[in-house]
């Protein structure tokens, strides 16, 4: 059996090679909605990871036992109680200039799908301390996306940074509506992709479960692996088989066949 | 591999050919309407193109494919649905976009499952929006007034024999390429010898626009001045013959193309009268585009419903 | 008839020309992992129009009756009791009456999801009546189902597409995909949601 993967090993197999926003496309609604700009982004992102890491710890800790219906349920509890201390902050301080449409998506975050899938397919599984490092990566993860876009979507949408004019003569306001952040998604997908160098399993139509947090297929004929790469591959077994099984909740959206006929190539 | 790349090399040489040499003729009429200004436009769109194009394909492929000749060809097509004084870097944005995020990333011209020029011009069209739909240029004996614009205020123009030939050799001001209707019959008779299946998609889209535009005329005149505005109007005839017969987004058999010709036509309509756009059009195909796979599967069924589809013909369009 | 023709009007205005999904991103993830299953989209539709109809109605009359619920924060809550108690009592009643436990799992995905969530704010930014927001309800569930079923036809023509740059297979195609429908749903209204 292999050893424990470190802090290194699972914050690469997570935050990076199996980012959440970026190949799970969990948690995309905060990401598009929320993130045409830097500060907002940082404040999504910070928003995001402690509603995730605090229901990964819950989760862990105290509701294995619980059904799953109402598991769901209690995430909500748990996000609205993040949110509204938040909100309640935001209005009453008026410290920091958080956007209108912010506003709405912060409350938003207490029901988005990456912390039900991470807590769902990995924390009521795993001790508190495995949940807490897990999900403190995902949280890494899909922050630093989440930032990244902000920033992008700022410099090129706004022609400022933190709401610091870089005095750009041309701006592309079309960035901070849904699909220009939909386009800096799919580049950093891009990007990040052509670093990796292990072959990722396909979600196909075979797939038992639509909701797992699998991505769709790399067909691709990659390079020498790297020497370290038995490592890496048990580490990332480990940590996909642990993803990839099923319980009741995901199970249900099990479809015998694909029903798309159509007759085009 | 090798072989296959020689065959899409092959293909795209046959079906982008005959668009460059239809697009000549607008071209043409567009450098005789506004002068310098349409040359640069056109040079401009079509330099960016080939830059996007030729980096990214290096930094993809690793190779550059100059067979494909789908940049050029959207290049020219983008430019020419622009206003001829135009600020040079908004066509070099819509050809960059139209190259890096739906030709490079999907395969090529010949497989993006949008129409390239469609999707370039509408991302401009919502950066840009006072730009790119202000026709400030032209000779001096063209009308003063886009035909669009004149359709989204609510007037019309008298249907005189004066008034109906300015509009069918684009004597109004518009966008720099789309306005010689002529000419643009001329390309859609050129298509009927080469691609005849492909006009099938442009024959519904024009019943839908000309039907939509009798039975809800956004104009006070009659329903003949209605319906020759609306279709002269802007890209809406361009759009008919260059970017609903795309080969890489055209379905194959016959009644899916008529379905989509009419489906994208009542959706550029129906977006007209809601005004976010002057020229919607552009919008409306990449609504057809996305729709496309479903309306397969939607008239596939209703003619099983009814029994007709017992023996499916297949049809290719010329160039397949 | 005019109630109706109203409803009609918000319930297309939702699906179609300002599609909740494509034009805000509201629900995205759940519409990507439901796409590769139209079976389901039957099941989804009426569940997701069910959730955001109620919980419509319920924080529509809820906020009207009480003006100390007028801060994002409180807003928040309420909306949230509202919407984890309708899907509580749901669940409990086909999990423990109906006994069909297939569809226990489905709802968890249907009523707690940000689309769903995102129907009262919709509703109370636009300052819609009563009928506007069982429209608007209504057409949610709608709105999804339209979105999931274009994602999933794209998805299925990407991954017949063997001409895909490696490094843009799979989700950058995808997002790409994506972006260009939900540009193509701008040219109705020419802004986006919030």
């Amino acid at each position: 059996m292999p050893d424990k993967p470190s802090f290194s090993k699972k914050f690469l197999v997570t935050a990076i090679r199996n980012n959440p926003v970026l190949f799970q496309c969990a948690g995309l609604c905060p990401v598009i909605a929320g993130t045409s700009t830097l500060k907002d982004s940082l404040f999504i992102a910070a928003v995001l990871s402690i509603d995730l890491v605090l229901s990964a710890i819950v989760a862990s800790a105290l509701l294995k036992k619980i059904p799953r219906y109402i598991r769901i349920a209690v995430y909500l509890v748990l996000g609205l109680a993040i949110v509204y201390p938040i909100l309640w902050f935001i209005e009453n301080r008026t410290l920091v200039e958080i956007t209108l449409g912010i506003r709405i998506i912060i409350p938003i975050i207490a029901v988005n799908s990456l912390t039900a899938m991470h807590c769902e397919t990995y924390s009521v599984k795993h001790p508190a301390g495995d949940s807490f490092i897990t999900s403190l990566c995902a949280a890494l993860g899909a922050s630093g996306v989440i930032v990244i876009c902000g920033l992008l979507r700022e410099i090129i949408g706004k022609g400022s940074i933190g709401g610091y004019s870089l005095e750009m003569n041309t701006t592309l306001e079309t960035m901070s509506m849904p699909f220009g952040c939909l386009i800096v998604l799919g580049f950093l997908a891009a990007l990040l992709k052509s670093f990796r160098r292990t072959p990722v399993r396909y979600a196909s139509d075979n797939t038992d479960n639509p909701l797992q947090p699998e991505e769709i297929a790399l067909d691709i004929e990659h390079e020498e692996p790297p020497e370290s790469v038995d490592l890496v591959i048990a580490d990332y077994e480990e940590i996909d088989s642990i993803l990839s099984s099923t319980d009741e909740f995901l199970k249900s959206l099990t479809s015998s066949s694909d029903e798309w006929g159509g007759d085009r190539e | 591999m090798a072989s296959d790349s020689k065959n899409v090399s092959k293909k795209s040489i046959y079906v982008f050919g005959d668009y460059l040499l239809m697009l000549i003729f607008p071209c043409a009429i567009s450098v005789w309407c506004y002068g310098a200004d349409a040359l640069r436009t056109l040079g401009v769109s079509v330099v960016t193109g080939f830059v996007f194009d030729f980096i990214l394909s290096l930094i993809i492929y690793k190779k550059y494919f100059a067979a494909d000749l789908s940049t050029l060809c959207s290049s020219i097509m983008i430019a020419l649905m622009m206003p001829s004084d135009i600020p040079a870097y908004i066509p070099a944005f819509a050809c960059g976009f139209a190259v890096a995020v739906i030709k490079i990333p999907f395969g090529g011209g010949m497989k993006a499952p949008f129409v390239p020029a469609a999707s370039g011009f509408a991302f401009v069209s919502v950066c840009f929006k006072d730009a790119v739909f202000n026709y400030t240029s032209g000779r001096e004996s063209m009308y003063p007034v886009s035909l669009a614009s004149l359709l989204a205020q609510g007037r019309s123009m008298k249907m005189t024999t004066g008034n109906f030939l300015d509009i069918i050799i684009g004597n109004v001001r518009g966008p720099m390429g789309t306005g010689c209707i002529l000419v643009l019959i001329a390309c859609m008779v050129f298509l009927l010898i080469r691609r005849r299946e492909s006009l099938i998609s442009s024959a519904g889209f024009l019943a839908a626009c000309l039907a939509f535009s009798i039975v809800f005329p956004r104009s006070e005149g009659s329903l003949l001045s209605s319906a020759v505005l609306e279709l002269s109007a802007g890209s809406l005839f361009f759009a008919s013959v260059f970017l609903l017969t795309d080969f890489a987004t055209l379905p194959k058999y016959r009644r899916d193309k008529l379905a989509y010709g009419i489906f994208c036509g009542i959706i550029c309509m129906v977006m007209r009268r809601l005004a976010a756009f002057e020229e919607p059009v552009c919008f409306a195909v990449l609504l057809a585009n996305a729709f496309s796979p479903l309306l397969d599967i939607f008239t596939n069924r209703i003619m099983r419903f009814f029994s007709l589809n017992s023996r499916r013909k297949e049809v290719f369009t010329d160039a397949g | 008839m005019k109630i109706l023709t109203q409803l009609l009007i918000t319930a297309l205005y939702t699906i179609f020309v300002q599609n909740i999904v494509m034009t805000s991103g509201l629900g995205m993830s759940e519409v990507m992992r439901i796409s590769p299953r139209p079976r389901t989209f039957a099941k989804f539709a009426v569940m997701i129009s069910g959730f955001s109809v109620v919980t419509s109605v319920l924080c529509y009359f809820i906020t009207s009756k009480s003006s100390s619920i007028d801060s994002y924060a409180a807003k928040a809550v309420v909306y949230g009791a509202v919407l984890g108690s309708v899907y509580l009592i749901a669940a409990f009643f086909t999990n423990l009456i109906v006994k069909d436990k297939e569809n226990v799992a489905v709802l968890g995905i249907a009523a707690l999801n940000t689309l769903v969530f995102a129907v009262p704010y919709i509703n109370d930014s636009a300052a819609y009546s009563l009928i506007d927001c069982l429209a608007s309800g209504f057409g949610a569930g709608f709105a999804f189902v339209l979105a999931a079923a274009l994602i999933g036809s794209g998805a299925r023509l990407i991954e017949k597409n063997k001409h895909i740059p490696a490094v843009f297979k799979g989700t950058p195609a995808m997002f790409f995909y994506v972006a260009m429908i939900s540009l193509g749903f701008i040219g109705f209204t020419g802004t986006q949601l919030f």
